[in-house]
C-alpha cells in the first residue's frame, strides 16, 4: 500500500470511455458535495487552537482513527489504477492492501510510543531531538517536496478523469471541452481544491476527521457495490471465478514474471518501504494517529485498518478489475476493446443500472481525492508552522501559530494547484517527482528504523545515510546494473527502436533480458507477435529508468543499512540523544508524558454518570470516590471524559487530570465542559487513560 | 523455476522474520512487557492476526486456484 500504482499519466477517463449522467447521478453528487462541505464548515466551529487544528485536540477514539486512515489511503487515482492491476495481474491487486503486518510491531510498539508520548508534532522533529537539525533540516525539505508534488498531483488527476464530468464550457457559450478559461483540467482541480480548502480552513484536523468518516463509508460502499453488483450480473460467483483466467487466481503475482509486476518486488517496494513510508513518515498518517485520545487507542486504530479496514478496501478499489476481466471472457462486448486504466469506469457504467448508483461511484472518487487533499494539506501546513515558522518566530501566542496554520493550509492549496498544469505539460518533472519519491523513501526507512531500534545510531550515521544513500539511489537510475546483484533474477529493461519497412514510421517497445542478446531476441519475437514481423529492430539500448523499478527499493534499503552501520561502527561521532526516542526508553517517555508512573490497573474499566457544572477557570474534574475505585484510578491519572454517546465519535470529549472529589456527585468545570464541547444534563463516560 | 507457493513462501518466510523479530526486540529492551494486560492483548492481537492472513493466503494459494 503506497504510491507505487498511483503516480501515473492518467488518461482523462470519463470521457475516453463515454458515460453519461443522469439528473439523478448529479442530485447524488451534489448532495454529496454539499454534504461534505456543510459538515466540514459545521465542525470548524470547534477549532480554536493549534492542537484543534492539528490533532482535533487529541480526543478521537479508535473507530474513527482508522476509517479516517482509509479514507486517506484511498487517493484519488486508486479506484482507476488498482482496477487496472486487477485487470491485468487478477487477484494480486489486494497485495498492496494485506501486507502491512510486517511492519506492525514497530509501529505498534516503538514508533507510536514514542511520538505520542514524546509530544512529538511533526516527523522533521523527530530528527532533531534523535539527532541534530541538519538532519531534520534535510528531512524537511524532503518531506515538504514530497507532500506539495503529492498534492498537485492528487489534483491533476482528478482534474483530468472529472474533466469529461464537468464540462461546463458549452452552458456559458464555449465549445465542449474547452472549460471557462481555456484550461478545463486546471479549472476542474481548482474547483476540487477550493471545496477541500472551503472546510480545511477553518477546521483543520477535526472538520478532515469527521468528514473522513463519510468519505470513508461512502467510497468502502461505493467500490464494494460495484464488486457485488458486477458478480450477480455475471450470474453468480462460479461463473464469475471461472471467467477468470487460472493465473489471476491465485493471491500473489508470478515470482518470475520478466520486468513486470512480480511478488518479490512488491513485497520490498510496497510491503515493507511502502507500508513503512505510509505510516511512519507520511506526515499526515502521523497526525491522524496523533488525534487519537490514547496510544491504546491508535494501535487498536491500527489493528482495525489492517486486520478488516484494507482487505475491504483492496477488493473495493480493485474488484472492478476482475469484474471487467471475468466479463471479457464471458464475451460480454461492452468491455471488448476497453484500455485497462479505465475498466474501472466502464464496470462501473455497465453494473450501475439504478438512477443515481453512478452518482455515487463517481461521488466516491471525488470524495477519495478530498479526503487525500485535506490530509496532505493540513500536513503540509503542520510542518511548516512546527519545523519552519517556529523557528523564525519562536514564542508567540496558540491564536498567532493557528492563524499562520491557516494561512499555510490555503497557500499550499494554491500551491499545489499551481503545480497542475506543470505536471500537466511536462511528463518528465511528473516523472521526475515519482523517482524522487521513490529514491528518499529508503534511506528514511533505514535512518528511522535504526534510530529507534539501535540507541548507538549516531547523528552523523544518521546524515551519511540519508545523504549518502539518496546519491546511490539517484545513480541507480542512471547505472542500472547497480541494482543487479541484488535483483533476484529480474532481468533489465531494454528500448528496442523499430522501424517501418518504408522507413517512414518508427517506435519504441520495452523488452526484457539478462543480456543483450536476449533482450533482441525477446524484440524479435514481440515484432512477431504483434504482427509486425516485416518492420526492422533499428536499436536496443538499456532503459536505466525502467529497469528494476520494483527492486529499487531493496537495493536502497541494503545500501542504506550498510552506510547506517558502517558509519555508526567505524567513524560514530558524538553520541546521539534517545531518551524517550528509541525502543529501550519508552517507558520513561510514558513515565514522563504523565509526569508520574502510569497507572495501567483495570485498563478496560470505565464509568457512566450525569455530572454538574462549577464556575473556574481551569480545566477540573472531581470525581466521587466511589467511581475512582470502580476505575481502580488515583487522583493525577489521566481521564478521557465524554458523552456516553459513542457514536459522537469523541466529538464532545476531552482529556483531563483526576481529581478525588468530597461529594457523590461528578463535578466540571465550566471551563472544562467547554472545551470539551459536552452538553449538560446529558449523561458522560470517564476512562482511566494512564 | 516460478511456482505460486514461493511468492507466499518468499513473503511470509522474510516478513514473518521480521514481524518476530521486531517483537522480539521490543520484549527485549522492555518496549513492552508480558505481565501487562494491555501489552499483552495487543502482542497476541497481532500474532493472530499475521497467522491468520498466512493461513489465509495459504489456503488460497495451496487448494482453491488449483
Amino acid at each position: 500500500m503506497s504510491e507505487l500504482f498511483a503516480l501515473t499519466h492518467s488518461p482523462q477517463i470519463l470521457s475516453a470511455v463515454g458515460v453519461t449522467f443522469s439528473v439523478a447521478d448529479w442530485i447524488v453528487i451534489l448532495l454529496y458535495f454539499t454534504g461534505i462541505v456543510f459538515l466540514g464548515i459545521w465542525f470548524g466551529k470547534f477549532t480554536h487552537t493549534t492542537s484543534d487544528f492539528f490533532f482535533g485536540g487529541q480526543r478521537f477514539p479508535w473507530w474513527l482513527i482508522a476509517i479516517s486512515c482509509i479514507a486517506t489511503l484511498v487517493g484519488s487515482y486508486s479506484f482507476i489504477q488498482y482496477s487496472e492491476v486487477g485487470f491485468n495481474f487478477g487477484m494480486a491487486s489486494l497485495v498492496p492492501y494485506t501486507n502491512e503486518w510486517f511492519v506492525m510491531p514497530l509501529f505498534l510498539l516503538g514508533w507510536l510510543p514514542i511520538v505520542y508520548f514524546g509530544r512529538l508534532q511533526s516527523v522533521p522533529e523527530y530528527f532533531e531531538k534523535r539527532f541534530d537539525r541538519r538532519t531534520r533540516l534535510m528531512v524537511l525539505v524532503m518531506l515538504l517536496i514530497y507532500l506539495e508534488g503529492y498534492i498537485g498531483i492528487n489534483l491533476l488527476t482528478i482534474g483530468r478523469i472529472m474533466d469529461g464530468l464537468f464540462d461546463y464550457g458549452p452552458l456559458v457559450g464555449f465549445a465542449s471541452g474547452h472549460g471557462l478559461f481555456g484550461y478545463p483540467v486546471v479549472e476542474t482541480a481548482a474547483l476540487m481544491a477550493v471545496l477541500s480548502g472551503l472546510y480545511l480552513h477553518s477546521g483543520g484536523q477535526t472538520s478532515v476527521l469527521m468528514t473522513d468518516l463519510f468519505q470513508g463509508g461512502l467510497l468502502l460502499v461505493a467500490g464494494l457495490s460495484v464488486v457485488i453488483l458486477g458478480i450477480y450480473q455475471l450470474g453468480g460467483w462460479t461463473p464469475f471465478w471461472e471467467g477468470l483466467p487460472t493465473a489471476h487466481q491465485q493471491p500473489f503475482a508470478p515470482v518470475d514474471n520478466g520486468g513486470r509486476l512480480h511478488a518479490i518486488g512488491l513485497f520490498w517496494s510496497d510491503g515493507i518501504t511502502g507500508t513503512f513510508a505510509f505510516f511512519f513518515i507520511n506526515q499526515g498518517i502521523l497526525m491522524r494517529f496523533l488525534s487519537a485520545k490514547s496510544v491504546q487507542d491508535g494501535r487498536r486504530a491500527m489493528l482495525l485498518t489492517v486486520f478488516v479496514l484494507m482487505p475491504l478496501v483492496a477488493v473495493a478499489v480493485g474488484g472492478a478489475g476482475w469484474i471487467g476481466r471475468s466479463m471479457l471472457s464471458a464475451g460480454i462486448a461492452e468491455v471488448n476493446g476497453v484500455a485497462a486504466d479505465d475498466i474501472f469506469v466502464k464496470v462501473a457504467d455497465i453494473v450501475c443500472g439504478t438512477a443515481g448508483l453512478f452518482g455515487l461511484v463517481v461521488a466516491a472518487m471525488i470524495a477519495a481525492l478530498m479526503s487525500t487533499l485535506d490530509t496532505l494539506i493540513t500536513a503540509v501546513s503542520a510542518i511548516f508552522v512546527v519545523d519552519i515558522w517556529n523557528l523564525f518566530r519562536p514564542d508567540r501566542s496558540d491564536a498567532y501559530y493557528l492563524k499562520t496554520a491557516r494561512f499555510v493550509a490555503v497557500g499550499a492549496t494554491v500551491l499545489g494547484i499551481a503545480l497542475v498544469p506543470l505536471f500537466d505539460s511536462f511528463e518528465s518533472i511528473f516523472r521526475a517527482l515519482s523517482h524522487f519519491n521513490s529514491l528518499i523513501t529508503p534511506p528514511l526507512v533505514i535512518v528511522l528504523t535504526l534510530g529507534i531500534i539501535w540507541p548507538r545510531f549516531t547523528a552523523r550515521a544518521a546524515f551519511a545515510t540519508l545523504s549518502l544513500g539518496f546519491v546511490l539511489l539517484f545513480l541507480s537510475l542512471w547505472i542500472p546494473q547497480l541494482i543487479q546483484p541484488i535483483a533476484h533474477g529480474v532481468p533489465l529493461a531494454y528500448s528496442a527502436t523499430i522501424v517501418s519497412p518504408d522507413s517512414e514510421t518508427s517506435d519504441t517497445m520495452i523488452v526484457y533480458g539478462h543480456s543483450f542478446d536476449e533482450a533482441t531476441l525477446a524484440a524479435r519475437t514481440k515484432l512477431n507477435d504483434e504482427a509486425k514481423a516485416n518492420w526492422n529492430l533499428d536499436e536496443v539500448s538499456v532503459n536505466s529508468h525502467r529497469s528494476f523499478s520494483f527492486m529499487r527499493s531493496l537495493y536502497g534499503l541494503i545500501v542504506c543499512l550498510l552506510i547506517g552501520i558502517g558509519v555508526t561502527v567505524f567513524a560514530p561521532g558524538k553520541r546521539a540523544q534517545t531518551e524517550g526516542l528509541v525502543l529501550s526508553s519508552i517507558a520513561d517517555a510514558a513515565f514522563r508524558y504523565k509526569g508520574g508512573k502510569p497507572n495501567d490497573r483495570a485498563p478496560y474499566a470505565s464509568a457512566t454518570g450525569s455530572f454538574e457544572t462549577f464556575d473556574c477557570d481551569e480545566n477540573r474534574i472531581n470525581i466521587p470516590a466511589s467511581i475512582m475505585s470502580k476505575l481502580h484510578a488515583e487522583p493525577g491519572d489521566l481521564m478521557y471524559v465524554s458523552d456516553a454517546r459513542w457514536w459522537l465519535g469523541g466529538f464532545r470529549s476531552l482529556r483531563i487530570e483526576a481529581v478525588q472529589g468530597e461529594c457523590d456527585k461528578i463535578q466540571i468545570s465550566s471551563t472544562a465542559v467547554g472545551a470539551g464541547n459536552l452538553l449538560a444534563n446529558r449523561t458522560i463516560r470517564i476512562e482511566k487513560i494512564m | 523455476m516460478d511456482h505460486p507457493t514461493l511468492a507466499f513462501l518468499y513473503q511470509y518466510g522474510i516478513g514473518g522474520t521480521l514481524f518476530f523479530a521486531s517483537l522480539f526486540l521490543a520484549f527485549q529492551t522492555g518496549a513492552i512487557r508480558w505481565d501487562n494486560l494491555k501489552n499483552r492483548i495487543l502482542v497476541v492481537s497481532m500474532t493472530l492476526g499475521l497467522l491468520l492472513f498466512a493461513a489465509s493466503h495459504a489456503a488460497w494459494t495451496f487448494f482453491l486456484a488449483r
